[in-house]
Formats: structure tokens, C-alpha cells, sequence
């Protein structure tokens, strides 16, 4: 273990002739407050946490390896013990033969179009838009690739328990081991991609997707998936709490929009359906007995259903962000330099199946920038709401406030 | 109907008036050849820019980006600053994708997203005017330029395609040997944005466009020098200028 943990950590230990080494460091500071659910037992009202992460990635002679340092609970306000842990997140070799690239290693592979959710990142699920930091690693992975004018051919095998971090139940027992074939074509102004994957969990996937730019300002894009098998919490009533089990054919499709104007403003909406998370029908069942055993860990075994990739079948997003050319529209912001370093961002997740609603909104702003070093403070806050009896607003936290500095060497 | 030979006659007066003799067009398509060639005389290059952002006068940041560049506009950006180490740019014609730094997802981006993205992309990837624009002569003119009088011909530029970071340009150019001497820069909105400065210089005995200086006009307070450090001819392989290579491409030395 010590010399396979030397060989990996040696190209970091070359000199910058050697190899280039990206870094990024977070501080991230946040404040919670609980919810007031029937599934989860009364935590602290509010609580206070500091986090951090040191990231490095560097390549060297067809090596690349991007490593994490995590600190969890740096500072708490809770009892929480604090953790440590360096986690590779990817440690890849790329090499490209005559008429095929090879990629072997642990790598992350994204496949995945959409913004609010990626159907096609179908080895390894992502977590979508933190508010504070998240770690993500690859899985182990075997590619080849054969580049053509039109676009590629590629042959995958993938190995998702790769993964250091431990995840749910659920993330654990859908670790996969498969092999697939993947097809993506460039035709004019429109991107296709079709991909056909076999492994020892679902047992057969068909996904495809595309993107097309429709004129200058708009352009849309789609996912279509369907999975032989996938495994999700049933509702049971001769069960007490959900259990995990096999179920047969699984869905996924989403359809997005993207507008940018010319003043700056950029507008995302996105619908997308899973048919894997659980029904309006299911998350009534659940609060129902929930309501039953308030608050207490037999309550909390029955919110299962939020181990799920999509809490709520049905969902809706939009996003906006304002560039920086936004300034120039008005005079009284032209003169205010400052405010080109300043960027709002808004995303609304809306479950139109029991009005849930998750709303995000991030304030970033580049306090330094020299072009070797940079320094971005964020302000992020999240809040779980919408209807009382909504799945999102019976989540643990009722809105998480985050200040988040970030760094750039 | 009776109005159909009164259309007739206003479109061929409109024409004769507004749209340039084919000579004239052929001069002003070797005006704009001429000057391109100042800024990059060869089909496929690598050309590695250093971009200085100005601000009240003072220095605020540097970005260095090098483009491997090749015709029927085709580029390939590679951010080379420590801060995005490991961001590109691909352009395929009025197709663009951006690739962020540690991502291994390429973003497809519209023609619109590029131009609200960061303005030097824009400035450092446009290098032939004759790609994106159409040109129409206006006028001969006199400058004063550095204390010098110089002749010039003055052309109007018309953008020719969606990317094209200004939506019209009016550009000064000698009257000796069609080498860029400034430009305004006009947005969609019909503003103009920021006035170019072209600097000569000496590369390996050719005298070429070796920096530009751009003023904001609608900042004032700032101001971009964009040079050019080094131009040689490269021909990547054709995969690189593939969408689906964007993301592997990341583990390539550059």
C-alpha cells in the first residue's frame, strides 16, 4: 500500500519543469437550519460548520492525477468530530496510437447533457450545483477511442467502486461493472450521441442524446434513457420501512432550452422525468406513516426515497445568470469597475407533482485575479420549501447560508 | 400588381446606390487580404498571445492564451494563465464549446454565450477580418497618428457571420500598403464599444501587426494591450478540432 501510495504521489513531488500543478483551495462556512419534518429527528435548530479542500491536479508524460485534501468540521458548533482524508480523484494515462486514443485509470467520464440533471452520466452519479464543497472522484476505467471527421467510436468498460468516499446504501449497492459502446457525431449545427452499455446491475441501458444551436441566441438539447434494471426503494405495506430491491425498465428523459440576450442575461428551463424516484402516491404513503412514529429513527428509515438520484419524478428548473457585459447597460453601473467581477446566479428546482421547491441563489464575486494567483468570495443560500407536504420541504435542513472563499495557484 | 415595376425600379436604384461595383469589391477583398496578412500570413498557426488588462492606468491582470488556428475558421484556445489552467475554446465556425478547467465536460455554447463570454477571446481569435466580415470602401483620409501624417483608406466592415465579436468595424488602413493603422468597434446594440490601435513591428525581417491596443469606450478607465508573441505555422491533427477530443485532450502537454 505504501509504495502503490508513493508511485502515485511521485509525479507531484517533480519539479515544475516536470509537469504543470493546478491548484484550487476552498474555506467554506456554513449555517443550517433544521427543518421541522416528520421524518428526521430534532437536530440542533441551527448549526455551524467550517469546511475546507485543498485540490491539485498535474500532468505529466501522459499522466494525469488530480488529488483532494478534505478537512469536514473544521470548526462546528455541533459535537461532530472533524475528519480528514486525501482522495484521489482521478489518476489516468492517455495515449494516443495510430488511429486510437487509449485512456486506462481511474477517470471521470461525462457523458451527460443537461444542466438541473445529466441522464447519460450513467457510470458514476454526480452530485448537481453544491452549495459547498464536493468531492468527486472517477471510476476505474478502460477507453478507447477511434476519431473520425464526424465525430468518434469509442469502447468502455467501467468499474464504479473505485471510490474512496462511501456513499448511501443505495450508491453502494448500484456500484457497477459493465462495458458499453458509445457513438457521438457532429452533423452542422447538431450534436448527437447514442450509447449502449452492459453491467452487472442494470443489465442493459440505452441512452442517447442531442444538442443543437437553433440561431444565435437559443439553443436546445435532450436525453433520452432507458435501463433494464435499476434498484430503488419500494413502499411496501407489509414492510415497515422501504427496502432496497431490483425493479425492471427505468426511465429518463429531459428536455432543456438555453437563452442569452445580448444585455448579458443567460436562462436555462429544463423538465426532466425519472421514473425511479418515487411518485406522488409513494411520498404520501411514507409521510403518512412518518407521521405516525414522529421524528424518531424509525421515521426517518421510511424518507428512503431521498437516497434516490431524483427525489420527485417530475421536475422542473430554471437558472439565470447575468455576464459582465450586463453592466454596460446601465450609466450608473458603467463607471462601478467592480461590479464586471460581479456575478448573480438563480436556480429555481420546482416538483410540480407536490409543489416542492428548492430554490439557490449565489453571489460571486473575483476579489483578486493577477492572472497566477485569484481569489473568489461566494455567498450562497439554499432554501428547501414549497408546499408543507412537498418531499423537498420536508429535507433535514429548512435553508443552508454558506460564505465560501475560493482560491486559484 | 400595379405597384410591381415601380418595386422593380426602387430596388435597382436602391442597388446601384448602396452596393459596391464588383471592382470595387475585388479591391477591397485585396485591402482586407493585404491586412490580414499583417496579423497572420499563414493557413494553420499556433499563435501564443499575452493579453494585459489595464485599469485607471494600472496594470490589473495578464492572461496568456495560445491558438492553434486553421482556415474555414476553425480554432482551438488553450488557456495557458495559472488561474485557468486547463480551460479551451473550440470554434468551428459559428460553433463553440468551452471546456472549464478540471471539467471533463465539454459545454456547447451558442454564438451569443461566447460574445458575453471573456471580451479577449474574442479580440485574440479573430485574426482574419476577411473570415468574418464584409468589407465596403468609404473614403481616403488623412491621419495623424504618433505625430505623423499618414494617407489612409478608410473601410467599413460588416459582420458576415453569428460569432463575430463586432457586429460592424470601421477600420483605417495605409494607403501604401493596407497595413491596420486603428479600428472602431461597433456592438450589435450599435454602440461602439472600443477603438483599436494597431502596433508595427519587426518579426524575422517582415513587418507585421506584432500588438494591439484596444480602449474601452464604454469603460473608459480601461484599456487591453493584446501581443502578439510568437506566430508559427503548426498543423494540429484533425482531432483536436474535435468536440468529442475536447475533454481528452486535457491530458496532452501543451
Amino acid at each position: 500500500m505504501r509504495i502503490l501510495l508513493a508511485l502515485l504521489l511521485w509525479p507531484l513531488s517533480c519539479t515544475a519543469e516536470d509537469g504543470s500543478f493546478d491548484w484550487d483551495w476552498t474555506l467554506s462556512a456554513a449555517t443550517a437550519q433544521s427543518t421541522d419534518s416528520p421524518f428526521f429527528s430534532p437536530t440542533d435548530a441551527e448549526r455551524q460548520t467550517l469546511d475546507a479542500l485543498l485540490d491539485v491536479q498535474t500532468h505529466w508524460q501522459g499522466m494525469t492525477g488530480r488529488l483532494a485534501l478534505r478537512a469536514t468540521n473544521v470548526l462546528s458548533s455541533d459535537e461532530e468530530a472533524h475528519d480528514g482524508e486525501v482522495i484521489i480523484q482521478e489518476w489516468f494515462w492517455h495515449h494516443s496510437f495510430s488511429s486510437v486514443d487509449a485512456t486506462a485509470g481511474k477517470l471521470r467520464l461525462d457523458w451527460g447533457v443537461g444542466y438541473g440533471y445529466r441522464p447519460l452520466d450513467i457510470f458514476k452519479p454526480y452530485r448537481r450545483h453544491p452549495v459547498g464543497i464536493q468531492v468527486e472522484e472517477g471510476a476505474g476505467t478502460l477507453l478507447l477511442s477511434h476519431f473520425d471527421a464526424l465525430g468518434d467510436w469509442s469502447v468502455v468498460a467501467t468499474d464504479s467502486s473505485w471510490t474512496q468516499q462511501e456513499g448511501s446504501e443505495l450508491e453502494q449497492a448500484a456500484q457497477q461493472k459493465g462495458i458499453g459502446i458509445r457513438r457521438y457525431l457532429l452533423q452542422g449545427d447538431t450534436e448527437w450521441q447514442g450509447i449502449a452499455y452492459y453491467d452487472d446491475v442494470r443489465r442493459g441501458l440505452l441512452a442517447m442524446s442531442v444538442i443543437s444551436v437553433l440561431d444565435p441566441a437559443w439553443e436546445w438539447h435532450g436525453s433520452l434513457l432507458y435501463q433494464n434494471r435499476y434498484l430503488s426503494y419500494v413502499t411496501d405495506s407489509s414492510a415497515f420501512a422501504p427496502e432496497l430491491k431490483t425493479q425492471s425498465s427505468g426511465y429518463q428523459g429531459l428536455l432543456g432550452l438555453n437563452w442569452a440576450s445580448l444585455s448579458g442575461h443567460n436562462i436555462i428551463a429544463e423538465y426532466w422525468y425519472d421514473s425511479r424516484a418515487w411518485s406522488q402516491s409513494e411520498w404520501q404513503n411514507v409521510r403518512q406513516s412518518a407521521q405516525q412514529w414522529q421524528r424518531s429513527p424509525l421515521a426517518q428509515s421510511l424518507a428512503a426515497g431521498y437516497s434516490h438520484a431524483n427525489l420527485v419524478q417530475h421536475n422542473f428548473m430554471l437558472h439565470w445568470t447575468m455576464a459582465a457585459t450586463a453592466w454596460r447597460e446601465w450609466s450608473w453601473s458603467r463607471t462601478q469597475n467592480w461590479l464586471d467581477d460581479f456575478t448573480p446566479t438563480t436556480d429555481v428546482l420546482i416538483a410540480p407533482q407536490d409543489g416542492g421547491v428548492i430554490a439557490t441563489q449565489w453571489f460571486n464575486y473575483l476579489a483578486w485575479d493577477s492572472g497566477t494567483t485569484s481569489v473568489e468570495v461566494e455567498v450562497a443560500a439554499r432554501f428547501y420549501t414549497g408546499r408543507s407536504e412537498s418531499a423537498y420541504a420536508n429535507l433535514p435542513d429548512k435553508h443552508m447560508i454558506l460564505l465560501n472563499l475560493k482560491g486559484k495557484f | 400588381m400595379c405597384s410591381y415595376p415601380k418595386n422593380v425600379t426602387l430596388m435597382a436604384l436602391l442597388m446601384l446606390f448602396s452596393v459596391p461595383s464588383l471592382a470595387q469589391l475585388s479591391r477591397v477583398e485585396k485591402m482586407l487580404t493585404h491586412a490580414d496578412a499583417f496579423r497572420l500570413d499563414l493557413a494553420s498557426a499556433h499563435v501564443v498571445s499575452l493579453v494585459t488588462l489595464y485599469q485607471n492606468g494600472e496594470q490589473d491582470k495578464t492572461r496568456r492564451y495560445d491558438v492553434y488556428t486553421r482556415p474555414e475558421r476553425q480554432s482551438l484556445v488553450i488557456f495557458k494563465s495559472q488561474v485557468e489552467a486547463g480551460q479551451k475554446m473550440l470554434m468551428l465556425g459559428d460553433n463553440y464549446w468551452l471546456l472549464m478547467p478540471k471539467s471533463r465536460r465539454p459545454i456547447r455554447i451558442t454564438p451569443m454565450q461566447k460574445l458575453l463570454g471573456e471580451a479577449s477571446i474574442g479580440d485574440i481569435s479573430t485574426l482574419k477580418w476577411s473570415d468574418d466580415y464584409h468589407g465596403q470602401w468609404q473614403a481616403e483620409e488623412f491621419l495623424a497618428l504618433d505625430g505623423e501624417q499618414i494617407t489612409a483608406n478608410r473601410l467599413e466592415l460588416s459582420a458576415a457571420t453569428d460569432g463575430a465579436s463586432y457586429q460592424r468595424i470601421t477600420l483605417w488602413l495605409t494607403a501604401s500598403d493596407d497595413f491596420p493603422l486603428k479600428a472602431d468597434l461597433y456592438l450589435r446594440s450599435g454602440k461602439l464599444a472600443k477603438q483599436a490601435r494597431f502596433h508595427a513591428g519587426d518579426d524575422d525581417g517582415k513587418r507585421r501587426v506584432v500588438a494591439m491596443t484596444l480602449f474601452d469606450r464604454i469603460q473608459p478607465a480601461k484599456k487591453t494591450v493584446i501581443e502578439y508573441q510568437s506566430i508559427v505555422p503548426v498543423n494540429l491533427d484533425d482531432k483536436y478540432y474535435n468536440p468529442a477530443y475536447l475533454a481528452r485532450s486535457d491530458a496532452v502537454e501543451w
